[in-house]
């Protein structure tokens, strides 16, 4: 039972960074950003190209800081590139449907740019093999697994830190509810907004290291993503950060649940027959509020 | 004749352009002022004060509250300037508490305004509501933090978008009640529905149709003069 938990945590973990800046850049612009896959998959491939950059001269520690870094900026460039110039003066001009066709675009012009860059087959990045190891009641972690549940742990809390605690968490949340009233409150609306995509580009750097971490990626890897990952954002309740994480969890709960059971082929199907069962009886989600 | 604090010169604003709302008004605030602007519904009253805070597009004339011209700034620029606004409805971060309402006002303001201290000597009930989601408070005790909220920026004119609106008797009369206190520190422009309420406290009132200036006068003649508040007042006059 103990090791089902850890296991449902590990892969809620994964899903809750790929799932956060798509909950925030919904909260602050109401659109399910489709092209926050390709965001991923940027993540993915700038951990790549900094964990391999750095192999030969650096241990492997330093090359997954040096992947880190570079996973980090270029998903945070991306998602803020991609916020200014396509989705802020769509939204500007009264978003709508325009808004999620522009999404599924730029989606595909960022993949077709990765497979131009780095081709249409799966990359790896050349690590010592890992041997999982007993850390107690029966269950068996990688390091590397070990080390994404700290790093996920560490950047939720932070997150939550930079929300409740600092002036930018606060202007991004009365920005997300009212942006009228957060300008006239002389917040710098355009800024915040920039940042909250900076934040979104953030996660998915850091979702993208842990995906390179785990398994090959091919330029498909953040797609396979976007669909729980939305799920987990509606499930929680759009745009709250928080009821995003509550999803993640059960999502990954579930997925478990049926791999341990003996249903792996099955587990996207149990998990969306939560997500349904739960939506009856909750609309807005987990932790959304009906719309005042 | 004292400076004023706000002026507006022939503004022309709306939502489509070629369309404007609000036709080439003129108005002009005194320190220690308040002026009503009354008008039927759809005359204009609120995209004129949407437009002077910036959250209305401007497509022509002037703004002036202190130094440089402010039409068509940005909202947070124009509230850096100096013009706090309260708008009609959806006037609280409903999703925070009440302190985080009134800190946020305080993080962001540029140079001085009162302290909390002042808030709540102003508005006592405020102090023990600090915790309380914004968002499960009734219609005066938000209309209360949103006023607070607009003060805590330290403006020099403050603009309010008909606070009245919806509140009970009760609450009406501490709303009139607390603008009376703040004219002696900020001149006000007030949007007004309930217009007896609003000339018993105004100097000043404008009357505004079809998005023009139709008639301005003192709030004591409006007062007094029972055949102009039937002809321009009429159904307005609560």
């Amino acid at each position: 039972m103990i090791s089902l938990l850890v296991d449902a945590v590990l892969v809620g973990a994964i899903l809750c960074l790929a799932s956060l800046g798509l909950s925030l850049a919904y909260a602050i612009f109401r659109f399910p950003n489709f092209a926050h896959a390709e965001f991923l998959t940027v993540g993915a491939y700038g951990a790549f190209v900094g964990f391999t950059a750095a192999a030969p001269v650096l241990n492997e520690p330093i090359q997954i800081l040096v992947g880190a870094a570079v996973a980090i900026l270029a998903a945070a460039l991306i998602a803020a590139l991609s916020g200014r110039i396509v989705f802020q003066p769509l939204a500007a001009r009264g978003g709508g449907p325009a808004l999620i066709i522009a999404a599924f675009a730029t989606g595909l012009l960022i993949r077709n740019l990765i497979v131009f860059l780095f081709g249409p087959t799966e990359l790896y990045v050349q690590r010592e093999l890992e041997i999982a190891e007993n850390i107690g009641y029966g269950v068996r972690l990688t390091p590397t697994e070990i080390g994404i549940l700290i790093a996920t742990a560490v950047v939720i809390y932070a997150l939550h830190l930079v929300m409740s605690r600092t002036t930018f968490g606060r202007c991004l949340r009365a920005t997300a509810e009212n942006p009228d009233l957060a300008a006239v409150t002389a917040i710098p609306v355009d800024r915040i907004r920039l940042g909250a995509w900076l934040l979104a580009g953030f996660y998915c750097g850091l979702s993208g290291l842990a995906l390179t971490m785990l398994a090959p990626i091919r330029p498909e890897t953040g797609y396979e993503y976007l669909l729980p990952a939305l799920a987990a954002v509606i499930l929680g309740g759009l745009g709250s950060i928080y009821g995003t994480l509550v999803g993640a969890m059960l999502i990954g709960l579930a997925e478990a649940a049926a791999v341990h059971y003996g249903f792996a082929e099955w587990r996207q199907v149990i998990s969306f027959a939560l997500i349904i069962l739960i939506l009856m009886i909750r609309p807005n989600g987990l932790m959304g509020r009906a719309a005042s | 004749m004292r400076e004023a604090s706000l002026t507006v010169d022939r503004l022309i604003a709306g939502y489509v352009k070629g369309q404007p709302i609000v036709r080439e008004v003129s108005l002009s605030l005194a320190p220690a002022e308040i002026l009503a602007v009354f008008g039927p519904n759809g005359a204009g009253k609120s995209t004129l004060v949407k437009a002077i805070a910036g959250v209305a597009p401007v497509f022509g004339g002037a703004i002036h509250c202190g130094g440089s011209d402010l039409a068509g700034k940005p909202a947070h620029r124009i509230a850096r300037a100096g013009i706090g606004y309260v708008p009609q409805v959806k006037n609280v971060f409903t999703e925070m508490s009440v302190r985080e309402n009134l800190d946020l006002a305080i993080a962001m303001r540029n140079g001085r305004g009162p302290t909390l201290a002042e808030i709540y000597e102003l508005f006592p009930d405020l102090q023990e509501m600090g915790r309380r989601r914004a968002g499960a408070l009734s219609g005066g005790q938000r209309q209360m933090v949103a006023i607070s909220r607009a003060l805590l920026l330290g403006p020099s004119v403050l603009i309010l978008d008909e606070p009245s609106a919806g509140l009970s008797p009760r609450n009406v009369d501490l709303v009139f009640q607390s603008l009376r206190q703040l004219r002696l520190h900020v001149p006000i422009l007030l949007v007004e529905q309930n217009v007896k309420a609003a000339l018993k406290i105004a100097d000043r009132a404008l009357l505004l149709a079809d998005g023009s200036v139709r008639l301005s006068a003192s709030a004591s003649e409006l007062l007094d003069d029972p055949a102009v508040m039937e002809t321009f007042l009429g159904g307005g006059t609560k």
